[in-house]
């Protein structure tokens, strides 16, 4: 237990001194501080966005940021072999893989929780009316970022880093429109129909984690749809972990 | 008692490139490193030195044959309990400080948190970073960054370490420290592996060693064995001129003839001297002077490789 917990600590010091990791962070508590300025631009009403705008720029921000540093911890770690020093202990390439994961999340987790904390912030200041669907919002984005990790550090276990990247952008885009091949399925011919709904059944389904919608209707969120937001990201993340420390367990060093 | 490391049948055959082309990159080679040995592995680069550490790291899968370090399987984390490793050029962790660097290498050897900190302490001083240890290793010289990947490989005092190069890009006090470090080592009962392009280094520290060329150990044993069958030694013949010389020893018994003053100087491998030596007493010729050459490891490197030329360079199936 003290491996991992020195591998991921290793991992979030990596994470909060990388450069790129502090300017997003830096940026995206900028832009959610600047809602007021997006009021004065808008004819939308102040509540719709500051609900909007400000979990609009934490999902943005932050999936790009995972996916950048989900996708390229591998790559980086065989390039500069620093992974020949972990390697080397008396540790298992699975453990690694966690540890690394867990690093990763930590590092999010802290970022979202501070984003969230000036965007808690704002919501006071102009004394907006939240339901319990932003929280649930928020919790949402975590449970994609959850997901996304995996799946980055899935494909970059077998892939290079742009292979990775792109794996990981185009899954997560068809993945908001998973519902939608269900429905397409109906519309389709028997085989494309069945091919639809494969799909359907077969990729992980990113709406289903998405609140966002709700949060800005000023609508709630139920606990059913919630806990099925979170089974399906644990579930697929499970997923996607065991198919990178499988995959990285077998890979070769050069 | 399991010899630290055994190499039974082991090779390496890499895929390359997209229609996965064959490299062999180790035939199958076999070696043993017993405790408190420094074992030495020498080759020209694309040898399949490093190919041969990565397998017993378990950083490469070997394609046949078995590795063991202290009688486990390679394959089981477990064998690399009491295992210490610099890796060649070294790019550790740059955004850790050396000294949050061999705490994590402490924790990864399974040392308790009660003991690191006098552990962190204690090879931190051995290889004399102390005063830096809270320096971020990008702010490191690369002598200090080899220093603290020493420091990271002694964590735990392990039984058996391997360097792949570990004085390449070192000043001489990094390199009498490295030096300083193995004999330690060999002393307290530990089993070194090393790699190295430098045979002075080799001579000085190792008690045997492997020449490895193309995938293959070409010649293995204890220094003075392979330096052995390639003794020569030098015959003084006093007041004689060339012709003289020649006239009784046949040329190809000379491996070089050099006239100095009144001297002829004949250069002879072990094995013709006898005939030599005959031949000179029976023509009558004065030898004041038999001196034995030791031919130096780096010539034995040498004339292997010249006899192995074609082969060099990773061999395609």
């Amino acid at each position: 237990m003290r491996q991992l917990l020195m591998l991921a600590l290793a991992g979030f010091r990596e994470a909060i001194r990388n450069r790129v990791t502090v300017v997003v962070a830096v940026f995206a508590l900028v832009l959610i501080a600047l809602t007021s300025v997006v009021m004065n631009l808008t004819v939308l009403s102040l509540d719709r966005v500051v609900t909007d705008f400000g979990l609009g720029v934490m999902s943005l921000l932050m999936i790009s940021l995972t996916i950048f540093m989900s996708v390229g911890m591998l790559n980086r770690e065989l390039e500069r072999r620093t992974v020949f020093l972990i390697v080397s202990r008396p540790i298992s390439r699975s453990l690694f893989i966690v540890g690394r994961y867990v690093g990763v999340m930590a590092t999010l987790t802290l970022l979202l929780l501070a984003m969230s904390a000036v965007y808690a912030a704002q919501i006071v200041i102009f004394d907006v009316p939240t339901a319990n669907s932003v929280p649930a919002a928020i919790a949402g984005l975590w449970c994609q970022l959850l997901l996304l990790s995996a799946m980055g550090l899935f494909f970059s276990s077998m892939s290079g880093q742009v292979t990775a990247a792109i794996c990981v952008v185009g899954l997560y885009l068809v993945g908001q429109w998973t519902s939608d091949l269900h429905v397409l399925a109906v519309k389709l011919g028997p085989v494309m129909g069945a091919i639809a709904r494969g799909g359907y059944y077969v990729l992980p389904n990113f709406a289903r984690m998405d609140f966002k919608p709700q949060a800005a209707a000023g609508a709630s969120v139920t606990m059913g749809e919630f806990l099925d937001g979170l089974g399906t990201s644990v579930g697929w993340s499970l997923l996607f972990l065991v198919g990178a420390t499988l995959l990285f367990r077998r890979r070769d060093f050069k | 008692m399991s010899a630290a490391v055994e190499c039974e049948g082991l090779s390496k055959t890499y895929k390359v490139g997209f229609l996965a082309r064959k490299v062999k990159a180790l035939q199958p080679i076999d070696f043993q490193v017993n405790a408190g040995e420094v074992f030495g592995l020498i080759g020209p680069n694309g040898a399949g030195k490093s190919t041969a550490i990565k397998v017993l790291l378990n950083l490469v899968m070997p394609t046949s044959g078995k590795a063991r370090l202290f009688g486990v399987d390679v394959n089981e984390p477990r064998s690399r309990e009491s295992l210490g490793y610099v890796p060649e050029a070294p790019v550790p962790y740059e955004h850790l400080s050396g000294e949050e660097y061999i705490q994590l290498q402490c924790a990864l050897a399974g040392l308790k948190a009660s003991t690191t900190k006098q552990e962190v302490t204690r090879v931190l001083e051995r290889v004399d970073m102390t005063r830096h240890a809270k320096l971020r290793i990008r702010q490191y010289s690369k002598g200090m960054t080899q220093r603290v990947m020493l420091a990271g490989a002694l964590v735990g005092q392990p039984r058996l370490v391997i360097l792949d190069e570990p004085t390449s890009g070192l000043d001489p006090l990094g390199r009498r420290l490295v030096r300083d470090l193995i004999l330690e080592l060999r002393r307290d009962g530990a089993a070194v592996l090393f790699c190295t392009h430098i045979m002075s280094d080799v001579e000085m520290l190792c008690d045997r060693v492997a020449l490895l060329i193309a995938g293959t150990i070409h010649k293995s044993g204890r220094i003075s064995e392979l330096v052995a069958d390639t003794r020569t030694h030098e015959v003084v013949v006093d007041n004689a001129t060339k012709e003289q010389v020649l006239a009784v020893v046949k040329p190809e018994d000379a491996l070089r003839l050099e006239v100095v003053a009144q001297r002829v100087l004949l250069h002879v491998a072990d094995t013709r001297l006898q005939d030599v030596l005959r031949a000179l007493v029976n023509g009558n010729l004065t030898v004041s002077r038999i001196q034995s050459e030791r031919i130096p490891l780096e010539e034995t490197f040498m004339a292997a490789l010249r006899a192995s030329a074609p082969q060099q360079g990773g061999d395609l199936e």
